[in-house]
């Protein structure tokens, strides 16, 4: 299943947890479970889309949008790597 | 509970995390009962796991009682597959089925046992009801262990021969208590300590395994994965009715505003509705303030100073008052900005926007993982610039980075509310809308270039938490107003009074009369270059040059040059009078793509550690924005329109 989420992510668009959790048929509780131990065994990265510093002198330093778009993960390079093996070996 | 007032409390050996034992008699047989601390897995990643499994495996103990959530099943039950692994005897413990009954969660305890293949005992702790139950099915359990047959994950046919292949390398070798089979399976999973262990105990036989381990990285993914899939099967046979409800109406908003094609026109009509509030309710504001407030406040303080030096009376009538003040008349514009981005974020709909833009920055042929940091470009540029540093590829970061500042932020976005009513009146809303979707266009056109040249097409996808819709708090979009307001009103009493008064200073020496002061001969210098875009008057691109500090001071500098608020018509009113639509078109649109502020710069010098890159991006932008400009108004020349 972990596989699965992996290569859907190969397709290369941003997908909403809900519709991932409706094309594997779980919930979005045990997808963001998923999500988790994938981001501990370093396939996925937990963006951080909170800005932390250099906005002292920008008067919006407090718009940002993205912080609505709660949690956020990006593939690793090792994930990469691994879809692209898994590409392989389908091939 | 179980144990009544035989509860000892003290720390694991060596531990800091606590330790609670008791006995208690049932059935008139002694019951030593250890309490472990609580984990969701036995993956050795914290002190509670490592203490948890180390237990279960030294401490022999005749039967493991699993207390698994009935509220969050899935999520207790990776634990359940864990504890399957190991050769213990165990009964599941359904604890909270009250809270599951309350969440609309059934779990019918009969099918979870006949899937499971362990007992399980429905509970209510807190209220004690089920512990006797759990108690005697427990011991039964240890009288009679042959009844315990249970469903455990798969693993895939692969990995199954190498697990099989690592247990008969370590086979001998692992010192007791520890199982071969858990030993070789925590192998495969990619466990560190056990790893270690192995090392430790069969050096001889490590480097083979090592290899295969090596040569199986993927495995984990196998054997969790397979985990997974049990719990899956679990949930769907024992779970009568999942959650709905919320999630259902989400679903069915999501159906619209995630849509390819009626989410990108849902997005376009709120860009487009955001401009229509700001105006319709933001305008009359601004105007009061310029005409109620400013213009009586300056010539009051006008009259007071009256016989104060020249400095005194014009730095503060013309300089801080004219311009500072007028600055502080778009206030109204941005608290209905902030107000409706509040709202539109704590109803959940700005994720559907990025989802949305997402997709259609892919048609566009931008790079996927780029478009989280531009978004945020939207509130500010600066946390823009540094958001890019969640791109891996250097080459793509740097890239991000040059585009970053063509996204419009608020504060360009004021400035533009601020001066297109006066511009084009009834049609205001239709050239903000189109300006922003200018900058769009603008943007895409290089994210294409830049793709096919350095991307190669490469997409990189990423996942998204959607937040559930839900109606807006406000006390929350108080706040958020608030805070944002008053983070304006600080800047506007800092950097932009002093801006102002350099500007005021720059106006006025080296005599009184501006426009032969030090500002227009800079001004005049660059007036050829501003007659390309229709800009005759060099006070505009004067006004266009000290955006560089602050994005404000556009209106900061119009304000001083165009005389303050003590003058009739307004501001904006008396700079549209200098102008052609065309040449008025043409400075907002070198507006809106003009270099950004200073704050934006000095981030991406930090971020591309390279002043090549800074100034690069600094000639980029002047390029891309004059020459906008300049196909604007040769443009309109051409078609004989606002001139």
């Amino acid at each position: 299943m972990l596989v699965e989420i992996l290569n859907l992510l190969a397709v290369g668009v941003a997908l909403p947890i809900s519709k991932l959790a409706r094309e594997l048929s779980v919930s979005e509780e045990l997808m963001l479970q998923m999500l988790t131990d994938l981001t501990q065994r370093g396939y996925l990265r937990l963006l951080d889309t909170v800005c932390q510093s250099g906005c002292s002198t920008c008067p919006m330093a407090n718009t940002h949008a993205a912080r609505s778009a709660g949690k956020t993960w990006v593939l690793t390079q090792k994930g990469a790597r691994l879809i692209t093996s898994f590409a392989r070996t389908t091939r | 509970m179980l144990t009544g007032l035989s509860q000892h409390v003290g720390n694991w050996p060596g531990k800091t995390v606590e330790q609670k034992s008791g006995d208690f008699v049932h059935n008139g047989r002694r019951i030593h009962l250890v309490d472990l601390p609580g984990t969701y897995s036995l993956t050795a990643n914290s002190e509670e796991e490592r203490i948890a499994r180390d237990f279960i495996i030294h401490g022999h103990p005749d039967v493991v009682v699993a207390l698994v959530n009935a509220a969050s099943l899935e999520r207790n039950l990776y634990l359940v597959t864990e504890l399957l692994a190991l050769p213990v005897l165990l009964v599941i413990g359904l604890n909270m089925t009250d809270v599951a009954e309350q969440h609309g969660i059934q779990v019918e305890p009969h099918v979870l046992e006949a899937a499971l293949g362990a007992p399980v005992v429905p509970l209510v702790a807190s209220r004690n009801q089920g512990l006797r139950e759990l108690m005697e099915t427990a011991e039964q359990l240890a009288e009679n262990p042959g009844v315990f047959t249970p469903c455990r994950p798969e693993i895939r046919r692969e990995h199954r021969l190498v697990l099989e292949e690592i247990t008969r390398l370590i086979a001998g070798k692992i010192p007791p208590p520890y199982p071969e089979d858990w030993i070789a399976l925590k192998l495969l999973e990619g466990d560190a300590e056990i790893a270690e262990m192995v090392r430790r105990n069969a050096p001889a036989a490590w480097p083979g395994i090592h290899d295969l381990l090596m040569q199986h990285e993927d495995a984990y993914l196998d054997v969790a994965g397979g985990r997974y899939e049990w719990i899956v099967r679990m949930v769907r046979a024992a779970v009568v009715q999942p959650r709905a409800g919320a999630i259902t109406l989400t679903d069915r908003i999501d159906r619209i505003a995630t849509h390819p094609l009626w989410g990108l026109l849902l997005l376009l009509g709120v860009f487009g509705l955001t401009f229509w509030l700001t105006y319709t309710f933001a305008t009359p504001f601004v105007e009061w303030l310029e005409g109620g407030l400013l213009a009586p406040l300056a010539e009051v303080t006008g009259t007071a100073l009256a016989g104060a030096p020249f400095w005194i009376s014009g730095l503060v009538v013309d300089g801080l008052i004219g311009g500072a003040g007028t600055v502080l008349t778009f206030l109204p514009i941005l608290i209905v900005f902030f107000a409706v981005l509040g709202v539109l974020e704590d109803v959940g709909y700005l994720a559907r926007a990025a989802y949305v833009m997402d997709r259609f920055m892919h048609w566009m042929g931008l790079h996927g993982k780029s478009f989280m940091p531009l978004f945020l470009g939207f509130g500010c540029n600066v946390p823009a610039v540094m958001g890019a540093r969640i791109i891996e590829d250097r080459r793509a970061r740097l890239l991000t980075i040059l585009l970053a500042p063509l996204v419009p932020c608020t504060a360009r976005l004021a400035v533009v509310a601020f001066l297109t009513p006066a511009f084009f009146g009834e049609a205001a809303t239709f050239v903000s809308w189109g300006l922003v979707a200018a900058n769009m266009i603008v943007l895409a056109v290089a994210g294409i270039l830049i793709n096919r040249l350095v991307f190669k097409g490469e997409h990189a996808a990423f996942i998204m938490e959607m937040p559930l819709y839900h109606l807006p708090n406000l006390r929350t979009i108080g706040l958020f107003v608030w805070n944002n307001s008053l983070s304006f009103l600080r800047k506007a009493g800092t950097l932009i009074v002093v801006v102002s008064a350099l500007v005021w200073a720059l106006s006025v020496m080296p005599g009184s009369d501006i426009e032969n002061s030090l500002l227009a001969n800079i001004g005049g210098w660059l007036e050829p270059l501003g007659s390309l875009f229709g800009l005759d008057d060099w006070r505009l691109i004067v006004a266009l040059l000290t955006s560089f500090v602050a994005k404000e001071n556009t209106i900061a500098t119009l304000g001083i040059l165009y005389g303050g608020g003590e003058q009739a018509g307004g501001l904006a009113g008396r700079v549209a009078a200098t102008l052609t639509p065309a040449a008025g078109l043409a400075f907002l649109v070198v507006q809106m793509l003009f270099i950004p502020c200073v704050a934006t710069m000095a981030v991406i010098k930090q971020e591309t550690a390279l002043w090549r890159w800074t100034v690069f991006s600094l000639v980029l932008l002047l390029v891309i924005s004059l020459g906008a400009g300049v196909v604007v108004y040769q443009g309109a020349h051409l078609l004989g329109w606002g001139m």
